[in-house]
C-alpha cells in the first residue's frame, strides 16, 4: 500500500467511510498476527494481541496526524501492546499464578494445521522464549518482520547503533542455541 | 571475533568495506569456511518458514472485532442507565485524582499516589492499602503546594521502598488477584514492572 494511499484511505475513514478501514486491517492484520505470534508463542494470546490492536487503531485513527508513516504507528501500537502483555505475563508468573500461567496455551487453539510447521515454530519460540524481552522483540522486527534499521529506530525510538548490537546478540544467542538444538 | 560472529555480521550487512571483501576472500578460499557459512545460511533459512495460516480466521478477523468495538459502546450507553449515584463514585474518584494532580508536584499522571488500586496489587490487602493511600494523602497539603518541594516529599516519604519490603518479605503467600492486575491503567503497570525490575525483584 504506497503511502498517498493510506494517507487517502485515512482521510476516507475519518469521514466515515468504514470501508477504507478494511483495507487498512486487511493490509497489516497479518503483519500484527505474526508480529504477535512470534513475541507471545502462542495464538490465542496473538489472536487477542491482534484485536487489541485493531481496537485501538479504530478508536484511535482520527487522531492520526501522519507525523510518521501509517506502518510505524501501526507497529509502535502493536510493539506497546505485546510488551504490556509480556510484562504482565513476567509478573505473574513472578507471584507463581499458575492457574494463569499457561492459561492461553491449554486452550491449544492454532491456526497452523500443517505438523512439520507447527514443530519448527514451537521450536523458534522456545528459543526466542529465553531471550530478553527487547532483544527478542528487536530480533524479530528486523528478522521477520523484515524491518530496516531506520525503521525499527522510528519505532522504538532507539539509535540504529543500540539497535545493530541487539540484533548481533539476539541473533548470537539464538544460532548458537540453534546448533544445540540438532 | 569467531566465525558465527562473522557471519552473523556479513549477512546483517554489518561488516566494513574492509572486512567484507576479507570476508568474501576468505569464502572463494577457504572450503571449510566456506560450508560453514552456507550451513549457516541454512540454519537462517530454516527460520524463515513459509509457514501457512488459516485463512479463514483472518476473513473472521475483523467481522469479530468491529463486534467487540459494538458491544464496547453499547456498554458504555448502558452506564447511562444506572443510577446516577453508582456512576458517581468513579467520576467523584476521577475528580479526586485530577484535583490531587494538579496540587501536586509537576502534575505527573502516573504517579503512584495516584492509585489506591496501585497499593491494593502490592499487598492484595484492602487494609494494608487503605493504610497506605492514608498515609501518602496526609502529607502536608501546603507543603504539596510548592512544587519545588515535589520530589524531596517524593524521596522522602519512600512507600516505594516500603512496598517493595512488603513483597519482598510476603511474596510466597501473596496472592495477586489476576483481574485487579488487569484493572491498573498502562501506566500504573509500568510504574510497578519498572519497580520490580530496579528493585531485581523480577
Amino acid at each position: 500500500m504506497a503511502d498517498e494511499n493510506e494517507f487517502e484511505l485515512v482521510n476516507k475513514f475519518i469521514n466515515g467511510d468504514e470501508n477504507s478501514f478494511n483495507k487498512i486491517v486487511d493490509e497489516y492484520q497479518k503483519k500484527i498476527y505474526w508480529h504477535a505470534r512470534r513475541m507471545v508463542g502462542n495464538h490465542d494470546d496473538a489472536d487477542e494481541l491482534t484485536q487489541q490492536v485493531i481496537i485501538v487503531l479504530y478508536n484511535k485513527l482520527k487522531t492520526f496526524r501522519f507525523d510518521s508513516s501509517l506502518k510505524t504507528w501501526i507497529y509502535k501500537i502493536t510493539l506497546t501492546r505485546n510488551l504490556n502483555f509480556l510484562k504482565k505475563k513476567k509478573v505473574r508468573n513472578f507471584f507463581s499464578l499458575d492457574e494463569i500461567k499457561n492459561q492461553a496455551t491449554q486452550k491449544g487453539n492454532d491456526i497452523i494445521s500443517n505438523i512439520e510447521d507447527k514443530e519448527k515454530l514451537q521450536k523458534l519460540n522456545s528459543i526466542l522464549d529465553e531471550l530478553p524481552i527487547k532483544q527478542r522483540e528487536i530480533f524479530v522486527l528486523r528478522k521477520f518482520d523484515d524491518l530496516s534499521y531506520e525503521e525499527i529506530s522510528k519505532i522504538t525510538g532507539k539509535s540504529v547503533g543500540g539497535l545493530k548490537a541487539n540484533y548481533f546478540h539476539a541473533s548470537k544467542k539464538i544460532f548458537e542455541k540453534l546448533k544445540n538444538y540438532e | 571475533m569467531n566465525n558465527l560472529e562473522l557471519f552473523i555480521k556479513y549477512t546483517d550487512d554489518n561488516l566494513s568495506s574492509e572486512e567484507k571483501e576479507k570476508f568474501e576472500t576468505k569464502l572463494s578460499e577457504d572450503e571449510k569456511f566456506s560450508n560453514e557459512f552456507h550451513l549457516f545460511l541454512n540454519e537462517q533459512k530454516s527460520l524463515n518458514n513459509n509457514t501457512e495460516l488459516d485463512e479463514r480466521y483472518f476473513s473472521s478477523l475483523l467481522p469479530k472485532v468491529k463486534n467487540r468495538i459494538k458491544e464496547g459502546r453499547e456498554v458504555k450507553n448502558n452506564l447511562w442507565g444506572i443510577p446516577k449515584i453508582a456512576y458517581s463514585i468513579p467520576i467523584l474518584i476521577l475528580a479526586t485524582i485530577i484535583v490531587f494532580n494538579l496540587f501536586s508536584s509537576n502534575n505527573k499522571i502516573d504517579n503512584p499516589f495516584n492509585s489506591e488500586k496501585l497499593f491494593t496489587f502490592f499487598t492484595n490487602d484492602s487494609n494494608m492499602a487503605a493504610e497506605l493511600f492514608d498515609s501518602a494523602l496526609k502529607i502536608d497539603n501546603n507543603y504539596l503546594l510548592d512544587q519545588k518541594n515535589y520530589s524531596a516529599i517524593y524521596n522522602e516519604y519512600e512507600y516505594n521502598d516500603l512496598l517493595i519490603n512488603y513483597v519482598e518479605e510476603n511474596s510466597q503467600s501473596i496472592e495477586i488477584n489476576d483481574s485487579l492486575l488487569n484493572k491498573l491503567s498502562d501506566n500504573e503497570f509500568n510504574l510497578v514492572y519498572d519497580e520490580l525490575i530496579s528493585k531485581k525483584i523480577l
